[in-house]
This record gives C-alpha cells, sequence and structure tokens, in this order.
C-alpha cells in the first residue's frame, strides 16, 4: 500500500505548477553557475567582488582637479568611481560638504613631466568625518601607484636601465656567504621581531584568522559547490510541507486517514517520495559537476543525502504541526536560516581548524571527502548526531501525524504538548513521579537553552556588549527552560513546598549531568589535561548552583504567590555564580 | 482621502497586527539585521588578514646599498635590518622572508610562500635601483610622482575599508529592501485572502470604489514598511553605522514601494490562492535579489546599460554620501515614479476585471 501511495504522491508532485516551476528555476540557477564559476571564483579570487557588484557603479564620488592626462584616462575607466571635474579650490568646498569622498589634484604640466623623465606632484585631500573617503582614497591610492610604478618601467626600459638580479633561494640554499659585510651602510638594528617558530598548533588569533582565510582560498571553490548543492535540498524542503498542507487546506485529509492503513505509513510515503525526488537531483548535479570537475569525489552525496534527511525531518515535523501555508512559511524561513547557519557555521569552523566541533555537521564531512582527508571516526562522528537527530524528529513527526487535533483542529498549543509529554512520563507513585519529570525535562532544558542563548545573546551583545547583560540574560534563560520540568510536574502532582523544592532540584540536577557531560567533552578534546579538573569543578560547583537555584524556584511555583520572588532570587543565584566563575577565569 | 478608506486602512493595519506569524517576521527581521551586520564585521576581519594593500609583507633585509631599506619602505615593505649575512635559522613567524641585496647588481630573496614572488620581486627591484642610482641618475627620473596625502597624519584602519565598502554596497540595501519584500507578502495575502474566503464581494459592497479599497489595504503595508525601514536605521546606528539623507532615502524608497507594491497585486490578481501568489513572489523576489545583488560579469553593454538602472545604485548613493547629486538622483526618481505609476494603472486595471476578484 505505501508503495502506491509513493507512486501517487509522486505522480501528483510532477503534475504540480508549483513543483515544476521550482525544478526548472534551480535548474536554470544550476546550469548558469556551472559556465559561470569559473570567471566568479576568479574574479571572487582577484577581489573583484565590489568591482562586478551592481551597486559598485559610481560609488565612489570623486573630484579631480586637472587637464585630461593618461592618469585620469585610467582614473575614468574605473567604473566605481563617479568623477567630477573641479578646481581646487570649489573641489574642497564638494569634499567638505560630503557630496565627494576625495580630492586628487594634479599639476598642470603634470602629463609633460612624465613624457619628460620628470616629477610632478601629486595631492589627494579626503574629508576624515566621510565614512567612504577611506575606500575612496584606497581605490585612488592603488591607481596612483600602479601609474607610478609603470612609469618607473617605462623610463627603465627607454634608458636601457639594467635592472638586478633576483635570485630566489631557498631554505636549504640561503647559507650561501655574502661577500663583505663590513660595507654595510644601512643602520644595524637587531632583531626586534618574536622569534617563535611555527608549530601545527595555532597559539594566537591573529594566525587563527590567517589559517582560515588561506583555508578558505583553498576552499572557496568548495563552498560555492555546497551552496550549489544546498539548493535542491532547500527548495525539496519545501514541497514536503506543500504536501502535508496542502491536504489539510483542501480538507483531503480526512479521506487520507480513511484509507485502510496507518497514519505514520501516509507520513512516510510522502517523506520517501520526497526523499527520492532529492536523492535523483542529488546524484544528477553530483555526476553532473564531477563531470565538469567542480568535484573530486563523488561520495559527497553521502553527506549531502544526510543533509537531505535532516532537513526534511524538520520540514515534515512544520508541517505536521502548522495549521496553514501562512503558518508554515514563516517557521520554515526562521528554521531554515537557522539551519543555513548552523550548517554553514559548523563547516566554517571545519576551514578555521576546530574540527573537533565542525565534525558534528555533515557538510563538513563533504569538505573531507573532496579533500580526500575522511577517517572512518570522522565520518562516523558526522554522520551519528545529525542522523539520530533526523530519527528522532522523524518519530516526533509521526507521533502528532497520529493526532486526530493536527487534522481537524483545534491544533494543540505548544504547552499543551509539553503537559502531554510530560503525562506520558506519569506514574501513579508520588514519591517518584514529579521528580521524574522534572529530570527528563532538566535534560531537555539544555537544548532549549543552547537555542535561546544563542539567539537572544547575539542581539544582546549587539546593543550593549555588556558581559553582566549576557551573564543575566543566559542565567534567565537558563532557569526559565529548567522551570518547565517543575510547571509539567506541578499539572500531574498537587505539590507541596518541599516537594516543589525537590522537583526543582530534580530539574536542576537533570540540566547540569547533561552540562557537565557536554563541558567535559569539549575539555578533553580542546584541553586534555585540564578535563579532570573541569569535571570535578563543575560537578560540585555548578552542579550544586543549578541544583539549588532551581529547587528555589521550584518552591515558587508551588505557591504562585511568591513565583515572582522566587525565580528573582533563583536567577540573582545563578548570575553570582556566573560573575564570580567569570571574574576568577579573567 | 476620504475617510472610509481610512477606516479600511485602520481595519487592514488591526488584522496585520493580530496575525502572529507577521509579528514574529518582524522580530525574525531584527534577529536578520543584526546577523548581517556580525557577517560584515566578520568578513571585514577575514578580509583583513586576506589583502592588506598597505602591506607587501615584513622582510629581514641584510643590505649592502645605502638606502635599500627606505626604498623598499615606499614600496610597502616593512624592514628589519639583518646583521649577519649568513642567517639560517628558521624564519620568526611575522616575517615573510628575507632579502639580500648585493653590491654587484643581485638580489637573493627566502620566501616563506614562494607564490608571493611575483607580488615582492618587481617593488624589490625598482627599490634596489633607487637606491644603487640615486647618485648617479636624476632622483625625478625613478620618482616620477610625489604622492602626497591630506590630512599629512591620515590614516585608516583597513578592516574599517572592508566594512564600510560592504556595508554600504550590499547589506545597508538589503536591510532596506527587507521591510519592503515583507509587504509585498503581506499585501498579496490580504487580497488573495479576500478571494479564498469569498469576502471581496462584501468589501465591493462598501461604499468605496476599488481603486480606493486598494488604496486602503496598500496603506497599512506602505506605513509599516516605513516605520520599519526607519527602526532598521536606528538600529544600525547604534553600531555607529550611518546612513544618510534619510528623507530622501523614504522619498525614493517609497516610490520603490508604490512599483512593487503595485506588482505584488498584479500577481494576486493573476493567483487563484495564497500557494501561488506566494509562488510568484518568491520567485520575483529572488530574481529581484539576484539582479540587484549578486556580482554578474556581463559584458554585454546592453546589459551593462540596462543594470546601470538598477534601483540599488540610487539606493546606495543616497544612503552612503553625506550629499548628493540632485539632478543624478532626480533622473532615477523620475524613471521609477514611470514605472510605478505604470505598475499601479497595470495593477488597478486587474482588480477592475471581475474575473480576478472572483465575482
Amino acid at each position: 500500500m505505501i508503495e502506491q501511495m509513493v507512486k501517487w504522491e509522486l505522480r501528483r508532485l510532477f503534475k504540480n505548477r508549483k513543483f515544476k516551476i521550482a525544478f526548472t528555476l534551480q535548474l536554470l540557477v544550476i546550469l548558469l553557475i556551472i559556465p559561470l564559476f569559473g570567471s566568479y571564483v576568479k574574479a571572487l579570487e582577484e577581489g573583484g567582488f565590489f568591482n562586478l557588484s551592481v551597486g559598485g557603479k559610481g560609488y565612489l564620488p570623486i573630484g579631480v582637479s586637472s587637464e585630461k592626462n593618461s592618469l585620469t584616462e585610467i582614473i575614468s575607466q574605473n567604473k566605481r568611481f563617479e568623477i567630477l571635474w573641479t578646481d581646487q579650490t570649489n573641489g574642497m568646498e564638494l569634499l567638505r560638504s560630503g557630496r565627494i569622498s576625495a580630492l586628487l589634484v594634479l599639476e598642470k604640466d603634470f602629463e609633460e613631466k612624465m613624457r619628460s623623465y620628470g616629477s610632478s606632484s601629486v595631492e589627494v585631500y579626503v574629508n576624515t568625518n566621510n565614512p567612504k573617503s577611506v575606500s575612496a582614497y584606497s581605490e585612488l591610492n592603488s591607481i596612483l601607484l600602479g601609474f607610478r610604478d609603470g612609469a618607473v618601467e617605462t623610463r627603465i626600459r627607454a634608458l636601457s636601465i639594467e635592472k638586478p638580479n633576483l635570485e630566489l633561494v631557498t631554505q636549504n640554499t640561503q647559507n650561501t656567504p655574502v661577500a663583505n659585510t663590513n660595507s654595510v651602510n644601512s643602520p644595524q638594528e637587531q632583531l626586534t621581531v618574536n622569534v617563535t617558530t611555527d608549530s601545527d598548533r595555532p597559539t594566537n588569533f591573529r594566525e587563527q584568522i590567517e589559517r582560515t582565510r588561506k583555508s578558505f582560498e583553498d576552499e572557496r571553490g568548495g563552498y560555492i559547490v555546497l551552496l550549489v548543492l544546498l539548493l535542491p535540498l532547500f527548495l525539496s524542503g519545501g514541497m514536503l510541507i506543500d504536501l502535508l498542507i496542502s491536504e489539510k487546506e483542501r480538507r483531503t485529509g480526512e479521506m487520507l486517514l480513511a484509507l485502510p492503513m496507518k497514519r505514520e505509513k501516509i507520513f512516510y510515503s510522502k517523506f520517501i517520495s520526497i526523499l527520492a525526488i532529492i536523492l535523483f537531483q542529488l546524484i544528477f548535479w553530483v555526476i553532473a559537476l564531477y563531470y565538469f570537475g567542480r568535484i573530486s569525489n563523488p561520495l559527497v552525496i553521502v553527506p549531502l543525502t544526510l543533509t537531505a534527511l535532516l532537513l526534511l525531518s524538520i520540514t515534515g515535523l512544520i508541517g505536521v504541526y502548522s495549521k496553514n501555508y501562512k503558518d508554515s512559511a514563516l517557521i520554515v524561513t526562521v528554521t531554515f536560516i537557522l539551519l543555513f547557519f548552523l550548517l554553514f557555521g559548523t563547516s566554517t569552523l571545519y576551514v578555521a581548524g576546530l574540527k573537533e566541533v565542525a565534525v558534528i555537521s555533515p557538510l563538513s564531512l563533504v569538505i573531507v571527502i573532496e579533500n580526500g582527508t575522511y577517517s572512518l571516526k570522522e565520518a562516523a562522528l558526522s554522520i551519528l548526531p545529525s542522523l539520530s537527530f533526523s530519527l528522532a524528529l522523524i518519530y516526533l513527526s509521526t507521533a502528532l501525524y497520529r493526532k486526530d487535533e493536527f487534522y481537524f483542529g483545534p491544533r494543540p498549543s505548544l504547552t499543551e504538548l509539553i503537559y502531554e509529554f510530560a503525562g506520558k512520563m506519569k506514574i501513579k507513585d508520588k514519591r517518584y513521579g514529579p521528580y521524574l519529570i522534572s529530570l527528563v525535562f532538566g535534560f531537555i532544558a539544555i537544548f532549549i537553552s543552547i537555542i535561546f542563548e544563542i539567539f537572544f545573546g547575539i542581539i544582546t551583545l549587539y546593543f550593549t556588549e555588556s558581559i553582566f547583560a549576557i551573564l543575566l540574560l543566559w542565567a534567565s534563560i537558563e532557569e526559565l527552560s529548567k522551570s518547565i520540568g517543575v510547571f509539567s510536574a506541578t499539572k500531574y502532582f498537587p505539590l507541596k513546598w518541599h516537594e516543589g523544592l525537590l522537583a526543582g532540584m530534580a530539574s536542576g540536577l537533570g540540566f547540569a549531568l547533561l552540562e557537565n557531560i557536554i563541558f567535559t567533552v569539549f575539555a578533553i578534546n580542546f584541553f586534555p589535561d585540564y578535563a579532570i579538573r573541569v569535571l570535578l569543578m563543575r560537578t560540585f560547583l555548578s552542579g550544586g548552583v543549578h541544583i539549588v537555584s532551581t529547587g528555589i524556584i521550584g518552591m515558587g511555583i508551588t505557591n504562585r504567590r511568591y513565583l515572582i520572588p522566587a525565580f528573582i532570587v533563583g536567577i540573582t543565584v545563578h548570575l553570582c555564580y556566573n560573575t564570580i566563575v567569570l571574574q576568577g577565569a579573567l | 482621502m476620504r475617510i472610509e478608506i481610512l477606516y479600511l486602512a485602520k481595519k487592514e493595519f488591526k488584522d496585520i497586527m493580530r496575525e502572529r506569524v507577521y509579528i514574529l517576521a518582524f522580530l525574525l527581521q531584527l534577529f536578520i539585521v543584526i546577523g548581517i551586520v556580525l557577517i560584515g564585521t566578520s568578513y571585514a576581519y577575514v578580509q583583513n588578514f586576506m589583502d592588506d594593500p598597505n602591506n607587501q609583507g615584513n622582510y629581514l633585509v641584510y643590505s649592502e646599498v645605502e638606502g635599500f631599506s627606505e626604498y623598499l619602505n615606499q614600496e610597502l615593505i616593512k624592514t628589519v635590518s639583518l646583521k649577519d649575512p649568513n642567517y639560517s635559522g628558521a624564519l620568526p613567524r611575522n616575517v615573510d622572508g628575507v632579502i639580500w641585496a648585493e653590491k654587484n647588481n643581485s638580489i637573493k630573496l627566502l620566501l616563506r610562500d614562494p607564490a608571493k614572488l611575483e607580488d615582492v620581486s618587481e617593488p624589490i627591484k625598482r627599490a634596489y635601483l633607487k637606491a644603487s642610482l640615486k647618485n648617479d641618475i636624476s632622483n625625478e627620473i625613478l620618482n616620477p610622482m610625489n604622492i602626497t596625502i591630506h590630512p599629512r597624519n591620515y590614516s585608516y584602519n583597513i578592516t574599517d575599508l572592508f566594512f564600510v565598502e560592504i556595508m554600504q554596497t550590499l547589506l545597508i540595501p538589503l536591510i532596506l529592501l527587507l521591510p519592503i519584500f515583507l509587504s509585498m507578502n503581506i499585501l498579496s495575502d490580504s487580497i488573495v485572502g479576500e478571494k479564498e474566503r469569498k469576502t471581496f464581494e462584501i468589501l465591493l459592497a462598501a461604499p468605496l470604489k476599488r481603486i480606493e479599497i486598494i488604496i486602503g489595504k496598500i496603506l497599512p503595508t506602505f506605513a509599516i514598511s516605513i516605520v520599519q525601514i526607519i527602526v532598521w536605521t536606528v538600529v544600525l546606528s547604534v553600531r555607529g553605522i550611518s546612513i544618510f539623507n534619510v528623507p530622501l532615502l523614504l522619498l525614493f524608497l517609497s516610490i520603490i514601494m508604490v512599483a512593487l507594491f503595485s506588482i505584488s497585486i498584479i500577481f494576486s490578481n493573476i493567483s487563484s490562492n495564497i500557494t501561488e501568489s506566494n509562488l510568484f513572489l518568491t520567485l520575483f523576489m529572488m530574481i529581484v535579489t539576484l539582479l540587484m545583488f549578486v556580482p554578474i560579469p556581463v559584458e554585454n553593454n546592453f546589459l551593462k546599460e540596462i543594470l546601470s538602472y538598477s534601483p540599488i545604485i540610487p539606493i546606495i548613493k543616497i544612503a552612503s554620501n553625506p550629499a548628493v547629486n540632485l539632478l543624478d538622483i532626480g533622473r532615477y526618481i523620475l524613471i521609477y515614479s514611470g514605472f510605478a505609476l505604470f505598475s499601479l494603472i497595470v495593477a488597478l486595471k486587474g482588480i477592475a476585471n471581475d474575473e480576478n476578484i472572483r465575482l
């Protein structure tokens, strides 16, 4: 039956106008990118981005006070300049008003001096209050220096001056003695630069950036390939949502539900049909790009398929949860933006040298495979997290898909779903029930916290740059996330204050346990010598603080009169600890 | 303007504000705006190390030619004098190579990265010639230009250069156009929603002309876009990113809005449901974004001429210059006003057709 449904879905998709347009569009984009690929990468490598950019035309208004000559002709050919021919006095006025970003003043007999092997003075004026003057000066200066060097070369050739011989020596041959050290006339200085030799592991931030730069240079082509290949994935993600939502909007879902088959199979049929289309597209593009020499190893299809699975599992869940297209459109946009940042962020970390962190992204595996340096361990580390996360989401989607409310409404709110999930963990024995719920939600709270801490952390950092504000924000987010467990427990068990305290402590314990495991794994990877210390310190200090702070909040939740004061106290305890730890670290 | 149009606009505004999805979209935009600034900052920071035009590298220099190091500095090569001509130790971390300048018209060069040879060989040779020939030929021959910058102590941070460029030519226009793109969606949803719910007929029964109904629908989205543009301008100014000539910018963006909103109405006219109109709008926005923001290596002169009328050019000119050439901007205003008027007429003609609103 499921095979039949997959066939129906595929037939429906291929007849769908939206699908046809989307498929044609991506075909056009990719076909366009392949021939442009070489010139595009070359332009980027030569720093030609701004020269090619449409908005770059006339971006730099400059004033030129000069007769037309060979130098001004070169400047005029630069499309980024908008040139105003003016005299010096008027030019200075225009510069002050911000109408021009720089003023170039050449002598009247500039051309004549150039031809007669003379020297001419060139004045460049900038207005430091105009942010654009930096660009104008930089662009103008590079032309002036280029012209000057060109003029020197021409004169050297014209006067038949013999150029010095330049010999490139290697580290091994450099010991050739250089004659007559006594005749050195230049000022002798001691070697003042840092003479530390290179090591494999970057030891300062500047060097780290330098490495990143080099990696970007090497991987830039690979990055564009990734972008090209992600296009069909992102477009197809929308198709799955379309298949799921259209049944709700057209009210045809009821008929499907009446079919003599399990509901999850309906979901799987839609999921499989889209996955088949993605696989077909991926195989097509990988073969095409391999044929054109844009990728070196067709095995990249493995991590790309995993990325597709991850994307589909997320869009599948959105499709099941959303009421209508409008609802899903925004969630999809948010999710795609976050996913895009996550996937590319982690693969950027990979080229920056932080392989231990980056390895969790399947896209890092694409880079590794392209480099030909993949190992079984790296492959397993890349595959397992995303695969297990995808499977968990697919399970969640099918669990929701089984529920009538997602078809017939009213759709349960997130809070109701959380309480329902808590209800599944309810055991009759009150001695353990609330604490089990709180403990499990404590584990989950860490993931909720990470997402919100990144999102609001970035916004707060933008506006304040205050580390105190960030610490306060993080303490609040973590305490609010941990309290979800206690709120859920009180839904099923009427708790007294001391039971609320214990439930809060259980939630704090769950949070601290998982947080400690994550921190310790990081420490083992980055600072193996400190791993034990990190584990012990976090267990006894951070663990204790999480337990105490959420315990206090747990008491407040059981007695609503004290809810806000309890939150304030719990967050304050957490904040004090964060501040002390930070001061200690600094 | 008739008061009834304002009533309709007020009702539409309330409807928009009631939609949780739109409120979330505004918040999402804030995150995107901040993310864009962070991208600009990190791009500038990485570029700083990638392509510093003021530094050809740091070299250890052993010279038998007087003044060689000074001329190297003029060629943007930073130098540290080397005492020992037989230096053979490992290269210090911040040093790109060693230069041995000998008297017999020969230079030896050791490079950390041999690929840099092409970049540095000519400047090194020029510096050597200038130093070795300074007593033999007129100084003017090898120094054709004396470049002076005013103010004399002018210096700039290379990170600022890249940050200003990427923000002004790419990211600020993107931030300014984001609210307009979102409003196109809101407007289209509002019109197609009436068609889907079959409520357009009721609206037509109101004492309003069709054009007035459309104005009533455009007004709130227009106001929301303008408010958002002002808010994003303030958000950018928090980080010291200046947007100049805000009133003129708002005027030009308003004209662009009329044109784009009219296109949104045209898409709504030809769409039978929200899915279809969203598809048209997504495709339209993708093409517009591609044409406006993606650098295209165009060789064809006609296409180049067409692209030079891109609305992104006046937006950048107005927003990035403290003072602008009003005549130049006026030309763009005139062209886009004409385009906006034409689009609006086509959109209104479409609305006038009963079939398009499913009567």
